[in-house]
């Protein structure tokens, strides 16, 4: 066989593989984003899919021309596949401007003339745009500075560290409490917790503080196994020496906002405009410092004097109910008895029983298969409603979980559109 | 495989090749105007990144299909037009590489200067190759009957 031969065929091959992968995440997107793969697949695939679709193009225009110049039924059917592949590529993007139009009603719905007058000079001007997710939005970077790995809680066994972005300027600022996620058990401030995000937002004049709040260790677990978690845990090293369950973490994240509280000149906080940001698990912590700081369940755990502004949760875990196996116990194992613990730890509980609730943003993509949209935003929503109380639901079209890890993307430009805009409205923006 | 007749004209081609390279070259100015910040440049770049985008998808399919490779000329410009397309997936690429490593600040910065080098490479070889198709379409033994 000749060089030229191998070659082509090793080309052929490669386009083959090419298409066949591209085909199997477009069905795994489409119709299985509930299973392991498919969440995954979500996370990342929508916000970059367009742009891939180059590889499943080229790869069917060789196999046509190597393989099938004269084959009609086979060029077809190459053809419906990359088409296939392709529909599955844009179908987010033709969507965005009824995720925009409905986002936009939402908050018309809330907050009236007092949304359509929001002074809106230096805030990003439209939801989406494609210059922004190719090139980038711009961030000032000579707005702010930031400081990272400052110690507020050692407790023998670790020593818990913030990241701090301070807008240039006097201060106070309004702080953002910036909680990653991770599912308890994974996870980490800087890096793992957008910091784009928090850059963007130090630029327009918010103290942001990214903080470490602990983490379940899964080999603790019964069984030792925290399904895909465990492998994911097993990938990256464990941060901490001690092993903190939910309970915990709160705990931690408590502390963290006593020690503001007590610093709050040296940090340039204003603790009369508080919002916290999490996202997924971290959305879960988010959601109990809204609806938990002034709530007799967790009398003295934060801050006596701050005032939460607004709760910000991205694609958050709103509810958990005990199962008939338990697996989920010693998430959150505490002093009160398991069935109340479950109460507590969860904001479709905790509302019931909360006197005071800030309002709150929800921002969750409708094909999240981990934190399932539906009974994790959606039901929520619904109920925070139903009980009188502010709550907005963003919806990010066809997003999956984790859909701001692209943060150039759609999910992430109409996120920080919103976000931007609801904390601006609550501070008494407009 | 049927070609389109129209594609074969030399006129269509002609236009077809001089439009690709205008609105290629457009897109990059407009680019680098908009990283100003002025939103209508901005919508204007989009718009010809896509649009000069599909077209210098579709010129290079058109000379992979009409080009005659048993003339010199045709056998360049052949290999050009693959060039060309792997210069695009290698942007492409750098678009979605870039922005995870922004995601993620792997390098302690923003590095969306990837992404904007990626393409402005990948409209340049589209002027390129627009340009020459544009100029060897007098040449009647490039081109396939």
């Amino acid at each position: 066989m000749k060089t030229r031969q191998i070659q082509r065929y090793i080309i052929l091959l490669l386009c083959y593989v090419c298409i066949s992968i591209f085909g199997f995440i477009t069905v795994l997107y489409l119709f299985f984003d509930s299973s392991t793969l498919g969440w995954i697949i979500t996370l990342v695939y929508p916000g970059v899919a367009p742009l891939l679709f180059i590889l499943v193009l080229t790869s069917g225009v060789v196999i046509i021309r190597f393989s099938f110049m004269r084959k009609r039924r086979e060029m077809l059917i190459v053809t419906a596949i990359c088409t296939f592949i392709f529909i599955g590529a844009i179908i987010p993007y033709s969507l965005i401007p009824f995720g925009i139009a409905d986002a936009d009603q939402q908050m018309r719905s809330v907050y009236g003339t007092q949304y359509t007058n929001l002074d809106t000079s230096g805030m990003r001007p439209v939801p989406y745009s494609v210059f922004d997710n190719l090139f980038g939005m711009p961030i000032d970077e000579s707005k702010f500075s930031v400081q990272y790995n400052i110690p507020y809680l050692d407790n023998g066994q670790d020593t818990f560290l913030f990241d701090w972005y301070c807008p240039a300027g006097e201060g106070p600022f309004p702080v953002i409490i910036s909680i990653h996620g991770g599912a308890w058990v994974i996870g980490n401030k800087g890096g793992m917790n957008i910091p784009l995000f928090n850059r963007y937002f130090a630029s327009r004049g918010y103290a942001v503080f990214d903080i470490q709040y602990g983490l379940l260790d899964v080999s603790t677990l019964p069984g030792g196994s925290f399904g895909v978690f465990s492998t994911f845990s097993s990938l990256i090293p464990f941060p901490y020496n001690g092993s903190y369950n939910i309970e915990d973490q709160i705990e931690n994240i408590g502390y963290f906002t006593k020690m503001l509280e007590l610093n709050s000149s040296r940090y340039k906080a204003d603790m009369n405009n508080v919002f916290v940001v999490g996202r997924s698990a971290g959305g879960n912590l988010a959601s109990l410092v809204t609806l938990g700081y002034k709530n007799p369940l967790f009398a003295g755990n934060f801050s006596a004097n701050m005032t939460v502004r607004g709760g910000i949760w991205i694609y958050p875990v709103t509810n958990i109910t005990r199962d008939s196996t338990g697996s989920f116990n010693p998430f959150v194992q505490g002093n009160l008895p398991i069935e109340e613990q479950y109460k507590k730890l969860f904001a479709a509980s905790l509302i019931s029983n909360s006197t005071v609730v800030p309002p709150i943003m929800i921002v969750h993509g409708s094909k999240d298969g981990l934190a399932n949209y539906e009974i994790q935003a959606v039901s929520f929503y619904r109920l925070a409603n139903s009980l009188g109380h502010r709550c907005i639901l963003i919806t990010i079209p066809w997003a999956g979980h984790g859909f701001d890890y692209n943060f150039y993307g759609y999910g992430g430009q109409i996120s920080t559109y919103y976000i931007e805009r609801f904390m601006a409205l609550e501070l008494g923006g407009g | 495989m049927h070609v389109i007749e129209q594609l074969k004209s030399y006129t269509a081609l002609r236009a077809y090749t001089f439009l690709t390279s205008l609105i290629l070259s457009l897109s990059i100015l407009l680019s680098l105007v908009g990283v100003l910040g002025n939103i209508s440049i901005q919508a204007a770049a989009s718009t010809n990144i896509i649009l000069g985008t599909l077209l210098e998808l579709f010129q290079i399919l058109i000379i992979l299909q009409l080009v005659n490779r048993e003339n010199e000329v045709g056998w360049v410009l052949h290999r050009f037009a693959y060039v060309t397309l792997a210069v695009m997936i290698l942007s492409f690429l750098s678009m979605v590489g870039s922005t995870f490593l922004s995601s993620f600040f792997i390098f302690g910065r923003d590095v969306m200067i990837i992404a904007v080098i990626g393409y402005i490479m990948q409209a340049s070889f589209g002027i390129c190759l627009s340009s020459i198709t544009y100029h060897f379409l007098q040449i009647e033994d490039v081109w396939h009957e």
